[in-house]
């Protein structure tokens, strides 16, 4: 759990130390869109390879449209 | 919005439905239609070509205007929506993609590379290449593919030696459903040609020139489904998880070229970098579209880095993949076909009977 906060923090601190120069010229929503979406995806990361599982797309999507969804590819 | 010539599109076009169903789609369509595989690519062209029919014909009336352009701009109440739900549907595709090439590139040529390692080198490349914009990517196409359709035909050229025709009879033995269910799995790819409309005008994208695209693609991966029936027979091949690169790793140039797999995978590398490098491109510039505030250049890293973790934790291997393909013609029917339907009728049938006058005014 810690080594993956930690590398996490590492790669997203190196994202943004590349594109510091680039954030500060932004106006303020994509800056505000920059560094959310960075977090989340941190976060996301994080919370993923030690919560173990999240929904995957495709349980979502077959469980929307379980209807039309081929049940055996073999038949 | 683009300034590439009518030979680009449509190259982009066939690039853009060709290279990412080459990795796992044919084993699914092979396992389900064997002998009769060859079949379900044709059926779903004509889906393709009426999608694009559509699509033009509402393009027609907004010279210069791409289709996103259109919903955000004239409606933008209920095409603000509806440009999101693109931007939802090619990031899904940017990170299904990203996972396939992850897997292919971890099973044929790097094995012991993390998985992220990869993913990584990959997305920095294709977060350079969705900056320098539409044109630069037009170029890339117009450089890569042409090489990739000549080796194409080469590898055609040099297995065909080894088809047997047996391997495709008897017709329908399992009757006319399998070719019908395996062009399910075929319209999940080929339904992603409704990008070309989203990323060139009217100028540029024309009826022609998508039918062009789709002609090309649908061909060449006919090509692919017909000479994996023909050299490997659709029972094999349908057991096989990269049909078209075991195809590939049959040939065998005399002595000094036999790994020319190789070869074929760093000519069809760069190809899919151009994929995703343009559903990255798509992805941002809708997000533009659809929040004005927000820069289409500066948002690429943040929406790379997003679809690492996307394709890392969304899909947990290609088997997750293969899985959502089952579904995902669904998914696809609705973006390429019931929507554009949908601003149809509300383009160009009220336009026609008089009660809207947007699109001249």
């Amino acid at each position: 759990m810690t080594r993956t906060i930690m590398l996490t923090t590492i790669a997203i601190a190196i994202i943004f130390a590349i594109r510091w120069r680039a954030l500060k010229k932004q106006n303020r929503p994509t800056r505000i869109f920059t560094i959310a979406t960075l977090l989340v995806s941190g976060l996301l990361w994080v919370m993923a390879s030690n919560a173990g599982h999240i929904p995957t797309i495709p349980e979502m999507v077959e469980h929307a449209f379980s209807a039309f969804t081929l049940q055996s590819e073999g038949m | 919005m683009s300034n590439v010539s009518t030979r680009q599109v449509i190259l982009m076009g066939a690039l853009f439905i060709l290279v990412s169903s080459l990795i796992s789609m044919p084993a699914q369509v092979l396992r389900i239609a064997k002998q009769d595989a060859w079949l379900a690519v044709p059926i779903v062209m004509l889906c393709a070509f009426l999608s694009l029919f559509i699509t033009t014909t509402i393009q027609k009336r907004f010279p210069n205007e791409t289709l996103l352009e259109i919903l955000t701009k004239y409606v933008p109440f209920v095409g603000k929506p509806i440009a999101f739900l693109y931007i939802v549907f090619f990031g899904i595709v940017l990170a299904r993609d990203l996972r396939l090439l992850t897997d292919f590139v971890k099973v044929a040529l790097l094995p012991l590379t993390p998985a992220i390692v990869i993913m990584g080198l990959t997305t920095v490349t294709v977060i350079v290449a969705a900056t320098s914009g539409i044109e630069v990517l037009g170029r890339m196409t117009e450089l890569f593919f042409p090489v990739f359709i000549a080796v194409f035909i080469i590898v055609a050229a040099i297995l065909l030696r080894d088809a047997d025709f047996k391997y495709v009879q008897p017709f329908f033995e399992y009757g006319m459903m399998r070719p019908v269910l395996g062009s399910w799995f075929v319209w999940g790819f080929l339904a992603e040609v409704i990008i070309m409309p989203l990323l060139f005008p009217n100028p540029s994208l024309k009826w022609r020139t998508g039918f062009y695209s789709i002609l090309i693609g649908g061909m060449m991966l006919e090509g692919i489904l017909l000479l994996a029936t023909l050299t490997l027979s659709g029972d094999v091949a349908g057991r096989l998880m990269y049909p078209s690169y075991e195809l590939v790793r049959q040939v065998k140039v005399t002595d000094f070229l036999d790994r020319f797999d190789l070869l074929v995978v760093s000519i069809w590398m760069p190809t899919i970098f151009i994929k995703l490098a343009m559903d990255l491109y798509l992805v941002c510039n809708g997000l533009q579209l659809t929040f004005p505030a927000l820069s289409a250049k500066h948002t690429t890293t943040p929406i790379g880095v997003f679809s690492i973790v996307t394709a890392s934790w969304l899909f947990r291997n290609s088997l997750d993949v293969m899985r959502m393909n089952r579904s995902w013609a669904a998914v696809a029917t609705i973006v390429s076909l019931l929507i554009p339907l949908a601003m149809w009728g509300l383009f160009v049938i009220r336009k026609t009977t008089g009660r809207g006058r947007m699109a001249k005014e």
